[in-house]
């Protein structure tokens, strides 16, 4: 399947700060893409060099196969954008924004923008002006989903939506996935990335240190093990790490691709009972943190 | 509460603009004086002069009566009134700025959420305000008294100028507690100055029949302080009592409101866009039409009225002795006609090219602009949006100017053409302001600004004889002088739109290759 978004050895410095160090991402077309970092690693530097606002320094980026700063225009109308800080016309109600910006795409799905409307618990009769944080993230969100584009890339839209709107906003994309369209999902909530993302990429300073899907993930990392045996194991068996614990509960890492041979091996100790974890995206996430 | 901690916050975020301000104001003062002297150099041609414009309605609605004969007297008639406006207007703007705006921008919540009173921001602007204009009474007090005029009048009118800052932050004060827009906040405030303005102008438009009318407003109190005349002191307490009212009213209405909210409720907007908003022309004309109706309308009523004032009145002013020799300068004996010209220029030209700078310079400000641009919509054609109003609404206010112009003295085709003929000079200025905001990132601003600033220094050395025809001609409104130094021809209003244009489209060229900030 083609790529929707490549990125090869991407640079972007802003004055003597280097925000992009160069970054390799994929997403592939019709995956949702999870996009994972903490404030200031360079999600939205990224999401806005990919639309053209922003002029990278060096590297490739193909989007949708074209390129975003040359052929800009011609790609918008194939995408929509939620930015993660979004500001609007103070003097123009919400309604106007998500019509006028579907109207660029060439005219949004109406019903599809009622419904979403309905969904989201949005008055669109208020001006900008005194819509919350929240609320104008709703506006920039119906206007993307209402709109008929192959491509939606969303910096952190649920940073501030209550909970009730998070699971509206999940099951919206869920409903995109299925629609086949491509995502990618710039975000810090964990939990949101691991419930709606095929894959994701870890972003740290400027450059990715992660990229797969959830399990490959995991399987390049360990398992955690906590187990009540009937003798304490010696140290220095293999594949284990970080082995704790007294009496008979022992705690441990072990490598994700040997865990058969170390659950044989346990058996010689006499289990009791035992319980085997694969890594939370958390903990994943905060392996590169540390 | 820490009140003293926000009034220095004021003082870091205002750093250049405040003395910009207070400074441009007090040049201006000195500047008018040596003008004084060099126009109306004797008391019995200020005497000349007085008599004449005290039947000039244009004068006495925008200037006042003059106090006195001194050289002080007639600067203070000239440029009093003028002082009195810019003071109201930068105090309205500052106190806009650190109390409405910052609600808006959510600033005010991280403010409001430290250990900081509720009414802390708005006596913080205030205290500034009063300050600054403390400052402003005080250089031009200087500048007056060390240019040999005196110290109780430069006192009286740097008084004056003060007291008209302090008025419009104290109506700004209350504007902002209605509304929850620091623009429309900022509007009202000065629509209730210069109508109170207006008052007193009709007041002394009339004569002493209805001089109470004058007495009416704040405004009218600080014109009448008869600065050079018999100063009267008086009215500076007066209307520190009035302006200490204000601000009262605007705490008490801070005490009754939310953080955020304003006591008027914001109106609902449509649920649906109509058919007119859709692309970059469509959301240029909803984000300018309500500024662009209010300039227009303004240049109808000034239009008019001077077009009611006309040039049979202004006659008697021509021939007030000191002005032959300057006529002779710019090319013509008829001192009425080029008189009456120069006010058309300098009023077309000047509001026009601001207008444009500030409308080109809204593509900063814009903050949906990252939204708007991830459309597929590019930036030259987001950016020509924008430029088609700051282009078209001058070209609209100076036909109705124009036409007010000709209906008034009878005259149309006379009058559509002195004031449609400075419009390629202004397209020129619009054409900057495009070229420096597209070739530089955060310094645009001041480089517009510096341009208009540059034309400005160059119109007035010209008059003061400091800066020679060719030079002069750098400007683009040397083009369409009212003087015979302009040739106004279709060659040369064909040339100054290619000038126009080439500007405009090196701005597109340098934006189409920069990083936008967002």
């Amino acid at each position: 399947m083609p790529d929707a978004i490549r990125i090869r050895r991407l640079v972007k410095n802003f004055g003597k700060v280097r925000a992009l160090d160069q970054l390799d991402l994929t997403v592939r077309e019709g995956e949702v893409h999870g996009f994972l970092g903490p404030n200031g690693a360079g999600k939205s530097t990224t999401l806005r060099i990919l639309l053209g606002l922003l002029r990278k320094d060096s590297g490739e980026v193909s989007l949708l196969g074209g390129d975003p700063w040359n052929e800009a225009v011609e790609l918008h109308r194939r995408l929509a954008y939620v930015p993660g800080d979004v500001t609007l016309w103070p003097s123009l109600s919400g309604g106007e924004v998500i019509d006028l910006l579907g109207r660029l795409r060439g005219g949004a799905d109406a019903k599809r923008r009622d419904e979403l409307i309905e969904r989201f618990a949005l008055d669109p009769r208020k001006k900008a002006r005194t819509y919350s944080k929240g609320n104008r993230q709703k506006v920039a969100l119906i206007a993307a989903l209402a709109s008929e584009v192959e491509l939606l890339l969303l910096d952190e839209p649920t940073s501030g939506l209550d909970p009730l709107m998070e699971a509206v906003f999940r099951e919206v994309v869920g409903e995109e996935r299925r629609a086949g369209r491509t995502v990618l999902l710039s975000s810090h909530i964990l939990a949101e990335v691991e419930a709606l993302c095929d894959r994701v990429s870890i972003i740290r300073d400027g450059r990715i240190v992660e990229s797969g899907t959830l399990a490959e993930l995991r399987h390049l990392t360990r398992i955690s093990v906590t187990a009540d045996l009937a003798r304490v194991p010696e140290a220095g068996l293999p594949h284990v790490h970080d082995l704790t614990g007294e009496g008979g509960r022992v705690r441990f890492q072990a490598d994700a691709d040997h865990i058969g041979e170390v659950l044989t091996r346990l058996t010689e100790y006499g289990i009791r009972d035992i319980t085997a974890q694969p890594p939370t995206l958390e903990e994943l996430f905060m392996r590169h943190y540390r | 509460m820490n009140t003293g901690t926000l009034i220095r916050l004021i003082l870091r975020r205002d750093r250049v603009w405040q003395p910009l301000w207070i400074l441009s104001v007090t040049l201006f003062v000195a500047a008018t004086v040596t003008t004084i002297r060099e126009l109306l150099p004797t008391p019995e041609a200020r005497r000349d002069y007085f008599v004449n414009i005290i039947d000039n309605p244009a004068i006495m609605l925008l200037q006042g009566p003059a106090y006195g004969d001194s050289v002080g007297a007639a600067a203070a008639q000239q440029r009093g009134a003028a002082t009195t406006i810019f003071a109201a207007l930068a105090s309205i703007l500052l106190v806009v700025k650190h109390t409405r705006s910052d609600e808006e921008q959510g600033r005010r919540e991280l403010v409001g959420s430290a250990a900081v009173g509720r009414h802390a921001p708005l006596t913080a602007a205030l205290a500034v305000v009063l300050g600054a204009n403390l400052v402003l009474a005080l250089l031009i007090t200087v500048v007056g008294a060390s240019a040999g005029l005196g110290l109780a009048g430069p006192l009286a009118w740097g008084l004056m100028a003060a007291s008209a800052g302090w008025l419009g932050a104290g109506l700004a004060a209350v504007t902002v507690q209605l509304t929850r827009s620091a623009r429309t906040a900022g509007a009202a405030a000065f629509a209730v100055f210069f109508a109170a303005y207006l008052v007193r102008g009709i007041s002394d438009l009339a004569g002493p029949g209805l001089e109470w009318l004058g007495w009416l407003v704040p405004n009218g109190w600080i014109l009448r302080a008869r600065a050079f005349g018999a100063e009267r002191w008086w009215v500076f307490p007066l209307l520190a009592v009035f302006v200490a009212a204000l601000a009262w009213l605007a705490y008490t209405l801070s005490a009754r409101r939310d953080l955020g909210g304003g006591l008027l409720a914001p109106r609902l907007g449509p649920a649906r866009a109509p058919a007119a908003l859709r692309g970059p022309l469509g959301l240029a004309w909803r984000v300018h039409r309500g500024a662009a109706l209010a300039w227009i309308a303004g240049a109808a009523f000034v239009g008019a009225g001077l077009g009611l004032a006309g040039p049979s009145v202004l006659e008697q002013f021509g021939q007030s002795g000191g002005l032959d020799h300057w006529a002779r300068r710019t090319g013509t004996d008829d001192p009425v006609e080029i008189f009456f010209r120069l006010v058309v220029y300098e009023l077309a030209v000047f509001s026009m090219s601001l207008y444009a700078i500030m409308t080109v310079l809204r593509l900063r400000g814009e903050g949906a602009t990252e939204l708007f641009l991830s459309g597929p919509v590019s930036r030259a054609r987001w950016v020509l949006g924008h430029l088609a109003f700051a282009a078209a609404v001058p070209g609209a206010m100076l036909v109705v100017a124009g036409l007010g112009l000709g209906l008034g003295s009878g005259d149309v085709g006379s009058g559509l053409a002195l004031t449609t003929v400075v419009l390629p000079g202004v397209w020129v200025m619009a054409g900057v302001a495009v070229a420096a905001y597209g070739l530089f990132r955060r310094a645009g601003t001041v480089v517009a600004w510096t341009a208009l600033a540059l034309a400005i220094a160059l119109e007035l050395g010209w008059e003061l004889r400091l800066v020679n025809d060719q030079v002069f001609m750098i400007s683009p409104f040397a083009h369409v002088h009212y003087s015979t130094l302009a040739d106004p021809g279709p060659g040369t209003l064909l040339g100054l739109t290619l000038v126009a244009t080439a500007f405009t489209a090196l701005g597109l060229y340098g934006l189409r290759r920069r990083d936008l900030t967002l």
